[in-house]
Formats: structure tokens, C-alpha cells, sequence
């Protein structure tokens, strides 16, 4: 398991250290506080999966999406979103944009690992 | 026939009549210049012709007399030279009487010597011959006998003793007692050796001279006369001393017992060509009759020609009758002509349009070749093509116009500036919701400034003014409200359309009225949706964010609360440290989001107490900023504070205050790069309000978010870690400057950042 590289994105600190402590001993994990970064991370490796928050700073969640779905090299990579906005209309929106998945902040261990694995294997 | 018809017709007998009265006025003057100018004319004709006939007559008299003058004078001068040889004179004296080429008319003619001159003896001596019927030349003797009357002293004997030789005189005209004959006796002196001898006579028979009087008077068609020097007539008019019916005719007559007079004293006004002419009346009931006299010195007789008037002027009537013939032939031929043009080409041409006029025709065809009756039906039918073109429209505009106003439940309403005075419709009373009663007998523009709103009244008539005053103003529109008699509000929108003259003076004002009352109300309730409509997107918006905002933390404690359950037993003392910690944030972060709730709620619920007491803006912010120092420490970020005045006094709630100004230097923190500085000056304005001004050098605000980041939840440019921020501290912020009266904003710096402003209202 430890040979999948999972970036997570996310401006809140507290979100990325929640993600170290669940995914940090399973997978190779890459945390990144904005979009900017992630997609320049992203050229230098492709990772395996993506867990991106939507409101951020700058670039947001929904953006970042719809980039890498649209280019061809990064269409495949799978997208978990993991939002605060938890309505029915933030949910579909983040799919309309090619999230693969779309989870609610908070959030339990097990949603997020299955979901993950869901996607890695 | 219709009475355009009748007019046709009359005028047309107007022209006749017109024409008529022309042609006949013409007509009489005409006739009068040429009776005044011909008349005269041939007046004069014929007196010249009377003259030159009357001098014929003049030259055959002048021709007989001087023919036996001749042979007086002639007599005369033999018995001169043979005075005393008798026998001599009595062979040659009736040779010259009876000498060939003597004319018949010479009736006789002797010598008449003085008494006793011839022989001492014998008293009368005369020698005379005298012409028996038979026209044979016969010595008279009876002259001398003693017992015939001496000659001596006889009228045609003594004047002659004064004459000198080679003069005569001549007797008075008389009839011969032998012959019977009108005759005359002329009488020549006799001479010897400058002694008077005696006299020598010729005996005339005037029968010649009154046939050539009488030629000569049928040549003029009238009576011609001749008159002895004592005013007796010679020869009579027509004379005819064997018909005394002749001397009895009315001419005759009336000139001897009432003219001779006048043709005496006309005879001796006689001017120099011894002619002279003249009128008498002969008769009341006659024409005047034209008069010509001739004076002959040497006999003293005096010729006359007596000429009817009606001789002169009957030619000249009849002349000028066959000219007015003439005349009014040509004349009525001309009207026939002149009528028949008329009628033909104004008349029946006029007629027939008419009778199409009259017709259902569209358009009138027309009679003849008259271009211009054919141009005035062609301009006639372009007209009626115009005519109904424009009803038609008119009638369409009308219809649109009426349906427009019906549609639109438009009043509409006349103002005539001239007289003041203001009129309307029924629909604009029932737009005013006034009876008919209700506007009887009231001046209606004073009727409609009662109805209106107070409030509305001022604008309503002060912009009807100006308006009218301003010529640039032609349409304006003005809404208001008028109190219906029920005390409902009714809203009245009003179109008011000014018509002006050339110096743009307002002649006349047309307005169209709606009630507008169902579109307001429709408005309001359009608006009132509206509003309930935003404020449950704001509601929904408000709650998604705040569903964020505390979910953000509350997954934080319950992520890290389950890390340490899960993990109580393996972790080390310090991780559950961290955990612990961790949730500790999260729950402060709750904490500070749920107070800002709760201070958004109070306000909004109207709720919020201020505490306002005397406070220094300075000493506040400067505790804050020494609260904020290892914070800006962390950032390398230099904090800069200048104050205009060190007296910043004022009665505001420092508590609430210094929420804000935490606020905005918590965000100048939070949204400066490091290495950058953060700029706050207060000053106190000339209006003595306090101005507080924050600059940061962070990322720009877009112009469009300047407004919308005071609305709860909304931040501009996310800061990049943002542990404390709820999205609410703006929002906070502006409610309690609001609360104290004051204002606050943001501006985007030129460059880069962004500087918030408030100011708090004067003491």
C-alpha cells in the first residue's frame, strides 16, 4: 500500500494535519495548502489519487477539478473532495466538475479510507 | 335639381344678364357719340350744301339784274349823247331793249326826262317801250298825256336824281297793271354835261328768279322765298299766286304772321358773306326748321331757303337706325356666341361634375377639352384620393388612439394657460373619483390641487409652472397621489404634453392620466416578493456558511477527539498533548464564531446596548496593537500607527469599538504578506468627527467586492491560513459603527492592498 502517492490539498492547516494522522502511515502522502502548488505538484508526479477541499484561497476546489479532468495526462487521477459545504447543490457541483467523490466535512475514518481505496484499487 | 345646381344656373343667368346689360349699355352710347358727333356733321353738310345751292340761285338773280342794269345804264349814257335828238332815241333805245340775246324777261324799259327839259312845252316827255303778250316790243305814249298822272315824283324816279352815273337803283317788287307780271323796275341816272337829265328804267319780269328760287328750294327739299327790301316777300314760299291755297298752308302761314318779324331782324343782323342761318318752330307739333337768309346789297332783297329739320336728320335717323341694326345683329349673334362658349365649355363642364359630385362617384370624369376643367378634376380626384387616404388614417389613429386610451383607462385633460383654466374629461373625474356633482360650478385646476396629497401637491404644481415657463419644455411626466373621498390613496400617473408659439410661449397644455394605483400596489407587492425572496436566499446563504464555518472546527474536535479515544492507549503523552490542543483551537474558534452570531443577531434584532461613555480612540488602538505584537512578529510584519491629534476624545462604546478595530487589524494581519507594513492613522476632521484608516499591502480587492465584503460570510481573497476568521467580523464591524451614527468603507489602494475607513460622529 505504501507505493500509492495521494496529494491532499487544503488552506486549513488543522485539515492537513487530521489527513497526516489517518493516511500518513498507509500511503505516500504529499499535503499542499493551495491549488497553484498542487498542479505544479502534479507535473512533477503524477499521483494516485487526489483529496482536495473546495473553498480555498486563490484557486478553489472546483477549479483545480475541472483542470486536471479536462487535460488529458490528468484526467484519470481520482478526486476525492473533502468539503465543509455539505448541501445536495455543493455536492452535485463538485461531481459536475469530475470529482470522483465528494465527502462531508466531518467526516469518519472508515468513509474516507474506503473511499480511498474504492479508488486506488 | 339640387341647389349647387340652381347656383350654377343662376350664375350663369347672372353672366347672360351681365352681358346683355354690356352689350345694350354699349350699345345706347355708341349711339348717342355717333348721334353727337354725326348730327352735327351732316348738319353742316347740308347747311353748306343750302349755301352752295342758294348761291346758284344768287348767281342766276345777280345775272338777270345785272342784265337789265345794263341796259338802264346803257340807255342812259346814248340818251346822254343825244339829249335833245329825239328821233335818234327812238330808233336806237328799243334796239338795246329788244336786242338780240336780250332775254324774254326784259318786259320793257325808257327814258324819263325832267319836265321841260326835252321841250319848254311839254311837262312829261318820256320814251318808253313795253313788251305786249305776244313778247312784241311797243312804243307806250300813255305816259304822256296830260291826263296820266306826272312820273316825276314816283319812288323808282326821285332818288335817282342823287345817283351818279353808271348807279342804279331798283324799285320794290310789284305786279304789272297791263301784264299782270311780277316784275321789278330798275332805274339809272341820266347825265348831260354834269346836268340831270332825267332817268332810263328797265322793266324785270321776275318769273325767272322764282323759278330758280323754287329749283332750288325742291333741290332742298324745302320752301325757298324771296323777299323785297321792306320785308315783303317777292316771292313767297312754293308761290303760286294763282293758288291761294299755297298762301293759306300752316308754313306759309305761320311764317308770315309769326317769323316775319324775326326774319327782318335776322335779315339785318346779316353778318359780312351776307348768309346766315337759323331755326324757327313752325309748328308746335312740327320739327324745328332750319333757316338760311342771303343778302343782296345792290336790290337789298333778301333770299331765303326754308328746310324742314327732319329733311337733315330723317337721312341721318335712318343711317344711324340701320347702324343699331347693324349693331344689334352683330351684338346678338356675339352673345349667342359668347353663351353658347359658356355654356359649352363652363356650363355643362360644371354641370356634369356636379351632377358626379352629387352621384356616388369616387371620381369625376370630365366634359370637353378645357385644360383647365380637366386639371381642376384631376387636382379634384388627387384631392379626394388625399381626403380619404387622411380620413383613413385619421379614422385608424382615432381608433388606436381611443383603443390606446381605453386600454390604458386614460383621462385626458386641457389646460389653457390664456384663461387659466383646466378641463377634463369622464374618465379623468372618475381617475379624481369625483362625482358630477362634485365638480359643478368649481374651478377644476383649483378642485384638482384640493385632491392632491399634500405632501405631493407642491411638486405636482411647482413642476406644472416651471414647465410652462421653461420653452424648452414641450412633455413631462409627474406621478402622485390624490386623496379619494373615502380617504384611500389613489396614485395618479400624469403625461403632460405643452403646445407653444414661435417665441415658444406656452398656447396650450394636453395631459393623459392613469391611475396607477393597481401597478403600485403590484409594484409593492413585486418588490415586498422580492425582498422575502433575497432575504430567504440570504437566510439559505447565510445558513450554508455557517453550516461551513462550524463544521470546519467541529471537525477538527472530532477528528482529533477520536484520534485520542482511538489512540489513548498507543500515543505518547505528547500527542494526546497535541490532540488536546488541537480540539482546545477548534473549540475556541466554535466559541468566537458563536459570540459573533450572537452580537450579528442583537444587532439585527435591534437589540444592541451601547455603552456609550468619554473615550480615547488612540489608547485603544494602541492596546490592541501591543496585543498583536508577537502576532505580527510571527509575520515579519511592521505595524505603523500616526495620529494627527493626541486628543481623539469621544462619546462611543469603547467596548464595540474596539471589536471593530480588532476586526480590521486582525484582517490587515491576516491578509498582509511578510515583510510588509501595516499603516493606522486617526485624525479629527473639521466637522470634529474621528477618522480611522487601516492600509494593508495584501492582495487588491476587486472594485465589485468593495460593498459585499460587510455582508456576513463574504471574505475577499481567502487568507492563506485563516485559523480565527468566521466571515463575520466585517459584517460585526459595520453594524456597530452603524449603531454609533458613523460610517465605515473600503478602498482599493492604487497599487496593491486595500484601506478600510470609518468615522465616528463628532461629540
Amino acid at each position: 500500500m505504501d507505493n500509492y502517492y495521494i496529494i491532499a490539498v487544503d488552506d486549513e492547516e488543522l485539515n492537513l494535519i487530521i489527513l497526516e494522522e489517518l493516511l500518513a502511515d498507509k500511503y505516500k502522502l504529499n499535503c499542499l495548502k493551495n491549488g497553484l502548488d498542487c498542479l505544479s505538484s502534479v507535473n512533477e508526479k503524477q499521483p494516485d489519487l487526489i483529496l482536495m477541499d473546495v473553498n480555498m484561497p486563490g484557486m478553489g476546489g472546483l477549479e483545480l477539478c475541472s483542470i486536471l479532468k479536462k487535460h488529458s495526462g490528468t484526467s484519470n487521477i481520482p478526486i476525492i473532495m473533502l468539503s465543509a459545504l455539505a448541501s445536495t447543490i455543493e455536492i452535485e457541483e463538485g461531481l459536475k466538475v469530475g470529482a470522483d467523490a465528494y465527502i462531508a466535512k466531518p467526516f469518519e475514518e472508515k468513509q474516507l479510507l474506503n473511499t480511498i481505496n474504492t479508488y486506488l484499487t | 335639381m339640387t341647389q349647387s345646381s340652381n347656383e350654377t344656373r343662376s350664375s350663369l343667368r347672372i353672366i347672360n344678364i351681365t352681358i346683355i346689360i354690356s352689350c345694350i349699355s354699349a350699345f345706347i352710347i355708341s349711339n348717342y357719340l355717333i348721334g353727337t358727333v354725326v348730327t352735327p356733321l351732316l348738319s353742316k353738310s347740308s347747311d353748306t350744301s343750302a349755301i352752295k345751292t342758294t348761291n346758284e340761285v344768287i348767281s342766276n338773280i345777280r345775272q338777270e339784274l345785272n342784265i337789265a342794269k345794263t341796259l338802264a345804264v346803257s340807255m342812259a349814257s346814248i340818251t346822254s349823247v343825244f339829249p335833245k335828238e329825239e328821233s335818234v332815241l327812238r330808233h336806237l333805245l328799243p334796239n338795246i331793249i329788244s336786242a338780240k340775246g336780250i332775254q324774254k324777261n326784259i318786259l320793257g324799259g325808257g327814258i324819263w326826262p325832267e319836265p321841260f327839259i326835252t321841250n319848254s312845252n311839254k311837262e312829261k316827255n318820256s320814251l318808253f317801250w313795253g313788251k305786249n303778250k305776244q313778247g312784241e316790243l311797243i312804243f307806250f305814249d300813255d305816259y304822256n298825256k296830260e291826263s296820266s298822272p306826272a312820273y316825276h315824283h314816283e319812288a323808282w324816279y326821285s332818288p335817282v336824281k342823287k345817283l351818279e352815273t353808271n348807279q342804279v337803283i331798283w324799285s320794290k317788287s310789284y305786279i304789272d297793271p297791263y301784264t299782270k307780271q311780277h316784275m321789278t323796275t330798275v332805274s339809272a341816272p341820266i347825265w348831260v354835261d354834269n346836268s340831270y337829265y332825267g332817268v332810263s328804267t328797265i322793266d324785270l319780269n321776275l318769273d325767272n328768279i322764282i323759278k330758280s328760287i323754287e329749283k332750288s328750294a325742291r333741290q332742298l327739299d324745302g320752301y325757298g322765298f324771296l323777299i323785297d327790301s321792306d320785308g315783303r316777300f317777292i316771292a313767297p314760299p312754293n308761290v303760286n299766286p294763282q293758288q291761294n291755297n299755297t298762301r293759306n298752308s300752316a308754313l306759309y302761314l305761320s311764317i308770315l304772321k309769326q317769323n316775319t318779324t324775326t326774319f327782318i331782324l335776322n335779315k339785318n343782323s346779316l353778318t359780312d358773306n351776307n348768309i346766315s342761318f337759323f331755326d324757327v318752330n313752325t309748328q308746335p307739333t312740327e320739327e324745328s326748321s332750319r333757316v338760311l337768309l342771303l343778302h343782296m346789297p345792290d336790290t337789298n332783297w333778301t333770299v331765303g331757303f326754308i328746310t324742314q329739320k327732319k329733311v337733315f336728320t330723317t337721312p341721318v335717323n335712318h343711317f344711324l337706325q340701320k347702324v343699331a341694326i347693324y349693331q344689334a345683329a352683330t351684338l346678338v349673334i356675339f352673345l349667342g356666341i359668347i353663351l353658347f362658349t359658356i355654356k359649352k365649355l363652363i356650363h355643362q363642364p360644371f354641370c356634369h361634375l356636379i351632377s358626379q359630385l352629387k352621384g356616388e362617384n369616387k371620381h369625376l370624369n370630365h366634359l370637353g377639352k378645357g385644360q383647365e376643367v380637366e386639371l381642376l378634376t384631376r387636382l379634384f380626384n388627387q384631392r379626394h384620393d388625399q381626403l380619404q387616404q387622411s380620413k383613413k388614417e385619421l379614422r385608424e389613429s382615432a381608433d388606436i388612439l381611443q383603443r390606446a386610451l381605453d386600454s390604458a383607462h386614460a383621462g385626458t385633460l386641457h389646460f389653457n394657460p390664456a384663461s387659466h383654466t383646466l378641463e377634463w374629461d369622464d374618465r379623468s373625474r372618475i381617475i379624481f373619483g369625483l362625482t358630477i356633482s362634485d365638480q359643478e360650478n368649481t374651478d377644476k385646476f383649483t378642485l384638482l390641487e384640493k385632491i392632491i396629497h399634500p405632501d405631493d401637491r407642491s411638486k405636482v404644481t411647482t413642476k406644472f409652472k416651471e414647465a410652462l415657463d421653461d420653452k424648452s419644455v414641450t412633455n413631462y411626466q409627474v406621478e402622485y397621489r390624490i386623496i379619494l373621498p373615502n380617504k384611500e390613496l389613489r396614485w395618479v400617473q400624469g403625461s403632460v404634453r405643452i403646445s407653444r408659439d414661435k417665441e415658444g410661449n406656452a398656447i396650450s397644455s394636453n395631459g393623459l392620466h392613469f391611475d396607477l394605483t393597481e401597478r403600485k400596489l403590484s409594484e409593492a407587492s413585486i418588490i415586498e416578493k422580492e425582498m422575502a425572496e433575497e432575504s430567504n436566499r440570504l437566510k439559505s446563504e447565510f445558513l450554508a456558511n455557517m453550516s461551513h464555518e462550524l463544521r470546519t472546527p467541529m471537525h477538527g474536535i472530532l477528528s482529533f477527539a477520536n484520534f485520542g479515544i482511538k489512540k489513548s492507549e498507543t500515543a505518547s503523552r505528547e500527542k494526546l498533548f497535541q490532540y488536546f490542543t488541537y480540539i482546545q483551537t477548534s473549540g475556541e474558534r466554535l466559541l468566537i464564531l458563536l459570540n459573533d452570531l450572537l452580537d450579528l443577531s442583537k444587532v439585527e434584532a435591534g437589540k444592541l446596548v451601547l455603552n456609550k461613555q468619554k473615550s480615547d480612540l488612540n489608547a485603544i488602538i494602541q492596546s490592541f496593537c501591543n496585543e498583536q505584537q508577537q502576532r505580527l512578529a510571527d509575520s515579519s510584519i511592521t505595524l505603523k500607527f500616526n495620529t494627527a491629534s493626541n486628543d481623539m476624545v469621544g462619546n462611543f462604546d469603547p467596548t464595540r469599538i474596539g471589536q471593530v478595530i480588532c476586526n480590521l487589524l486582525s484582517n490587515a494581519i491576516k491578509f498582509s504578506p511578510a515583510n510588509k507594513s501595516i499603516c493606522i492613522a486617526t485624525h479629527t476632521n473639521d466637522l470634529g468627527q474621528l477618522t480611522f484608516s487601516i492600509n494593508n499591502q495584501g492582495s487588491p480587492i476587486p472594485p465589485s467586492e468593495l460593498e459585499s465584503i460587510f455582508d456576513p460570510f463574504i471574505q475577499s481573497n481567502k487568507p492563506p491560513s485563516d485559523i480565527t476568521g468566521t466571515g463575520l467580523g466585517l459584517a460585526i464591524s459595520r453594524e456597530f459603527i452603524g449603531a454609533h451614527g458613523g460610517k465605515i468603507w473600503a478602498e482599493a489602494n492604487e497599487t496593491i492592498g486595500a484601506t478600510f475607513h470609518f468615522i465616528l460622529p463628532a461629540n
